[in-house]
């Protein structure tokens, strides 16, 4: 097992440096430089210093050496200093708001697989009764819906019209008078919708795929021998069939990841959450180069991390592969 | 075949065929849009702003500005319309030409091809979009090339695989051993095959596309105001969320309806392109 997650780790290497240099390109390809930012605003700004800035941002050199600085300064962690007025690092920017976007991202990924797998098997045991067409529509609305549309809609409906919930930030202004407990509620009441509504369009996505999963698993040879033997048909379908269809999940959340991280761009600024997605999209509007570069980097490497994640847990998960990787 | 199959299947295709009836109306409401929109959907009128649904003519109400939300719901299907249709035109052109690059040629270009593919899939899409139209300004153009540029990967996967599959049939076979040239095998013989997933996979598209656009258009960073598009106007909706609930209904249920009839008639077209589609949920 050790070796096949080395194996997997030392091949993220040659993924890394291929993000670095889209996300590089993708940077360059602007029409002049991003230092013009700094200096198109500031009427004072002489020929000299567009020079001397150039010089400090190496744009003065060729493409192929500002990329290696760019990479050299990458690897440790340096992604450069915001434009914005507090000038601070990157780095600290990013990493400060890393964790309210992975704590929400694992916890729309808990709800989706708490709710699609029992969703998704129930369809396929009754697949054409009342149930599985009801769930199916619904399924598909999640599909089509879109999220920022479902958010407004929840922000009006439990935020303006029931008053149930806040509509938006991550806590409440009385927050730091609060008692342990208070506060954890008051977080959850912040976060319960922007949670629940950003797992709908992922656990649309896997009840469905389940659901057709199992309906052919259901079908096949181990499951007939198995209520042949006299196994009840609980056991054959938990049991048996469940297993096998779960398999598959594991790859199924690694590939929502990028599509959770993106859609916590949406999420994050309706809602007001400081997380990583509201620091892209102001630096987006903003044309703050060094953090959106940041971001990119982030997000992409967030991806391949739920990729790495998602290979070793089918190797733990799936027999055949787990065989092969332990030997 | 067994009654309540029968009547799952006919089930399966009446949601296709509404899809694809929608589908249709759509396209005739945004064509026929200087006859349908009532009001100009650039008229301002402040006196009228923010007016409840049945008010002096506007069955659904005004924006913040005094237009008709009706109105500019009939223009803005124009814009979801053109960007689905240029975006995924765009992507499917892209994929089509790698895949079949990829799939033909194998070997090392195959190789450099689809690790390429797998590193663009690696970027959360949105973060890919919304950084190059940082840089970019923000235009309909932009939009749909930029929407087109980083969604061509699944087509391209999808045509190697056919590509792969096809190649190894013995039509193919005898094309070959016939003298036919490469370009002939890839024309007559292995595109007109890879067309039917490229199609279901090209519907699907229009409908992420139309979400991606609104999405942007949502955030600011899709096409700029005063054009009307469901997206911005869902902006409009959400800054009047405790007054004009109207603002945020309607858009959203154009976006709602729109998506769900593509990705309903895409999974009609899947349906059918399967010849093993009797034995698949066919719901």
């Amino acid at each position: 097992m050790l070796k096949y997650s080395l194996k997997r780790i030392i091949l993220m290497v040659p993924a890394l440096l291929g993000i670095t240099l889209i996300s590089f390109l993708v940077m360059r390809l602007a029409p002049g430089d991003p230092t013009d930012q700094i200096t198109n605003l500031n009427p004072e700004a002489s020929q000299q210093a567009r020079i001397r800035l150039r010089e400090i941002y190496g744009l003065d050199k060729p493409l192929h050496i500002q990329y290696w600085n760019w990479l050299k300064n990458l690897a440790q962690l340096d992604f450069g200093r915001s434009f914005s007025p507090d000038r601070r690092l990157v780095k600290d920017k990013i990493f400060e708001r890393l964790p309210i976007t992975l704590a929400l991202n694992v916890a729309s990924m808990a709800i989706i697989l708490a709710i699609s797998i029992p969703l998704g098997l129930w369809a396929a045991t009754r697949a054409g009764g009342v149930f599985d067409r009801v769930s199916t529509v619904l399924v598909f609305i999640c599909f089509a819906a879109p999220s920022f549309w479902l958010a407004l809609l929840g922000m009006w409906l439990f935020g303006v019209h029931l008053g149930w919930l806040p509509t938006s930030g991550l806590t409440s202004l009385r927050f730091g008078t609060l008692g342990f407990w208070d506060k954890a509620l008051d977080l959850g009441r912040h976060l319960i919708m922007p949670t629940i509504i950003s797992s709908l369009g992922g656990l649309a996505g896997l009840s469905r795929y389940l659901r057709s999963n199992t309906i052919d698993i259901i079908r096949q040879d181990f499951l007939t021998t198995a209520r042949a033997k006299g196994l009840s048909e609980r056991v054959v379908l938990w049991k048996h069939a469940l297993r096998n269809a779960l398999i598959p999940v594991v790859t199924i959340l690694g590939l929502s990841v990028p599509g959770l991280i993106g859609g916590s761009v949406i999420m994050e600024s309706i809602y007001a959450i400081p997380g990583l997605g509201q620091l892209f999209y102001a630096a987006v509007m903003s044309r703050d180069y060094p953090v959106v570069m940041g971001g990119l980097v982030m997000g992409a490497v967030l991806t391949l991390l739920g990729n790495l994640l998602a290979d070793l847990g089918y190797a733990l998960v799936d027999p055949r592969v787990r065989d092969a990787a332990f030997k | 075949m067994s009654p309540k199959k029968a009547f799952k299947r006919i089930l399966a295709n009446r949601l296709a065929f509404a899809g694809g009836l929608v589908v249709l109306a759509m396209f005739m409401v945004s064509w026929l849009a200087p006859v349908l929109a009532t009001h100009d959907p650039e008229a301002v009128a402040i006196k009228e702003r923010l007016k409840p649904p049945g008010y002096n003519q506007h069955l659904l109400g005004t924006d913040s500005l005094g237009r008709d939300v009706l109105s500019r719901l009939i223009w803005g299907s124009r814009i979801s319309l053109k960007v689905g249709f240029v975006a995924v035109g765009l992507a499917t052109l892209i994929g089509l030409i790698l895949g079949a690059i990829a799939g033909y040629r194998g070997g090392l270009v195959d190789g450099l091809i689809m690790r390429f593919c797998d590193l663009m899939l690696c970027f959360p899409s949105m973060f890919l979009i919304l950084a190059v139209i940082a840089i970019l300004d923000p235009s309909i153009w932009n939009v749909m090339i930029v929407i087109g540029l980083t969604s061509w990967m699944g087509v391209a996967r999808l045509v190697r695989a056919e590509f792969l599959s096809l190649m190894t049939r013995d039509f193919v076979l005898a094309a070959r051993a016939q003298g036919a040239s490469a370009a002939r095998i890839v024309w007559r013989h292995l595109l007109p095959n890879a067309m039917g997933p490229v199609l279901v996979s090209a519907t699907l598209g229009v409908a992420g596309a139309i979400l991606t656009e609104s999405s942007l258009s949502f955030l600011g960073l899709g096409v700029q105001p005063p054009t009307p598009t469901w997206g911005s106007m869902l902006t409009d909706g959400k800054d009047h969320l405790t007054r004009a609930w109207w603002l945020s209904l309607y858009p959203g249920l154009a976006i709602l309806a729109t998506v769900l009839s593509y990705n309903l008639l895409g999974e009609g077209l899947r349906e059918a392109f399967n010849p093993h589609s009797s034995n698949r949920d066919n719901s």
